[in-house]
């Protein structure tokens, strides 16, 4: 089996195994890698538990009952889901699932280190081992795009940059160990270097938010008098020691 | 075969059951058989409501445990409207007596028998939430211009949207004008800017709505009440999408606020 081709891997793990499924493969052609793989093994693996790393997937509520349908036919019990995305992580608490946040899907570093098979893939945060508290985010980190808005209650928790292609509601939060793009109206929280990185920024397009974080420091603003449309693009970035937050330019 | 429609709020007290009665008679007087289900297992309102308390003798509970034959023995008969029926909540139980499984089922029987089923969702994004919206095709969210309410709203729009329930609609409810103008109030502008969905009415503040709930006489049957008027033009969009959303703020002129001058002094000197 090709590790690049194969649309499924499985790896022993500490907790039964797991299960990646790479992103840029039809969902329905996974499914069925998954079912005649879970086949091949003769019942190995009843009785047993997964854990799916689903990367950026987003899964539909059908698609969700299929992938049970898949484990429960195979007597495999779903541990719980990793996944960075959102909607796929709210899909499976909704049906009482465990979801996670994190890793990276197969398909994510393309061209960059598709790891062979058996070859252990990093655990934890891709972002390299602690750069200092001063660096900048580097290029090379990992980035996750949010295509829509947080609203109120929605968290989005990330190793890396995270982009929201949208608003950040009030009440919604944003974490990322490197920067945090808003393409839209930051009223929520955001927090950017969440692992002490105070070389991290926060840019949002119209800066509304009453309250940033940085690294360790946290900035207060004024509470009132702000509307969409007076708001300016803005950054938000340390400088001595202090959250500074002034009209972005490039 | 007709639709499912929940409608929901997060926040209570903010029309929920008021809107889900005023549209269900509205749709009824526009002919549409209409069936409204009291979702707020344990604390029953719709029913009152719609004065039709006094008559009910199965509930939402027996029906989803077969204690009565079919769900029509459940439903009560609005005998002021052509096809008006209620199948009022249990108010002994609670909300976990009913499963969203059990919803759907239910939900997927009701619309095979009437064009509109309305469900009037409870307060709170836990169980008896869950269940409302679990048939639910569209879903409708009620809110105030107040910033909890919206609050709530944008949360509970998150957690339809996470349910695949595409596209719920707004309805802002006890809107004054007069104090949006003065920013005292969020602006309709506010709100939209906020939860970003379609705006399918606005229904401006009237007391006339607090004596109506309590006579059982929902107020779109009052030719003469400003909030039953928002309510007919919501009921018109939601049958056709194309008419336009209610109660938009229009134009206001000077000739406006003097005529509303005019049309207070009048109705006070008369009081005298």
């Amino acid at each position: 089996m090709q590790g690049a081709v194969d649309p499924i891997q499985l790896r022993g793990a500490r907790h039964g195994i797991l299960v990646s499924v790479r992103e840029d493969v039809d969902f329905a052609i996974a499914l069925e890698a998954l079912r005649s793989r879970l086949a091949q093994e003769n019942g190995f693996f009843a009785g047993s538990g997964v854990s799916l790393d689903l990367g950026w997937r987003e899964l539909g509520e059908s698609e969700m009952e299929r992938l049970e349908a898949v484990l429960a036919e195979s007597g495999v019990g779903l541990l719980g889901i990793i996944s960075t995305s959102l909607t796929t992580r709210a899909r499976a608490e909704a049906r009482g699932h465990k979801a996670i946040i994190g890793r990276l899907g197969l398909s994510q570093h393309q061209g960059r280190a598709i790891r062979r098979e058996g070859a252990a893939r990093p655990t934890r945060s891709p972002v390299p081992a602690d750069p200092g508290p001063q660096a900048p985010a580097s290029d090379e980190d990992p980035t996750l795009m949010v295509r829509r808005t947080l609203r109120s209650g929605q968290t989005v928790r990330y190793s890396g940059n995270v982009v929201i292609m949208g608003d950040v509601n009030p009440g919604a939060t944003v974490e990322a160990e490197g920067d945090v793009v808003v393409l839209g109206s930051l009223r929520g929280q955001a927090h950017a270097g969440t692992a002490g990185r105070e070389g991290s920024v926060v840019v949002a397009l119209a800066m509304l938010a009453t309250q940033l974080r940085i690294g360790e420091l946290i900035w207060v603003g004024e509470a009132e008098g702000r509307k969409k449309r007076e708001a300016t693009p803005m950054k938000a970035s340390v400088l001595q020691g202090q959250i500074r937050v002034e009209p972005f330019s490039a | 075969m007709g639709k499912v429609v929940v409608i929901t709020s997060g926040k209570g007290g903010v029309g929920k059951t008021t809107c889900t009665a005023n549209l269900g008679a509205g749709l009824a007087l526009g002919g549409h058989s209409v069936l409204l289900v009291d979702g707020d297992i344990g604390l029953r309102n719709l029913d009152l409501v719609m004065g039709l308390e006094n008559r009910i003798v199965f509930d939402l509970v027996d029906v989803v445990e077969r204690k009565c034959r079919t769900f029509r023995q459940a439903l009560i008969k609005d005998k002021r409207f052509e096809n008006l029926h209620l199948l009022p909540a249990a108010q002994s139980r609670d909300k976990d007596a009913v499963s969203p499984e059990q919803m759907q089922a239910l939900c997927a029987e009701l619309k095979q028998a009437f064009d509109f089923v309305l469900i009037d969702s409870p307060a709170g994004i836990e169980h008896g939430f869950r269940n409302a919206v679990a048939g639910a095709d569209e879903a409708i969210v009620v809110t105030n211009p107040e910033v909890s309410a919206i609050r709530d709203a944008d949360r509970i729009v998150g957690l339809l949207e996470a349910q695949e329930k595409s596209n719920p609609r707004l309805v802002i409810n006890r809107y004054k004008q007069d104090m949006a103008r003065r920013g005292q109030m969020l602006s309709i502008q506010d709100v939209k800017e906020i939860l970003g969905i379609e705006l399918l009415g606005i229904v401006p503040e009237d007391e006339g709505i607090l004596s109506a709930s309590n006579k059982g006489q929902p107020a779109v049957m009052d030719r003469a009440s400003r909030a039953g008027e928002a309510y007919r033009q919501i009921v018109a969009r939601l049958v056709d999408p194309s008419s336009p959303p209610a109660g938009m703020p229009v134009s206001d002129s000077w000739m406006d606020r003097l005529r509303r001058v005019f049309t207070v002094s009048v109705g006070s000197s008369g009081a005298h």
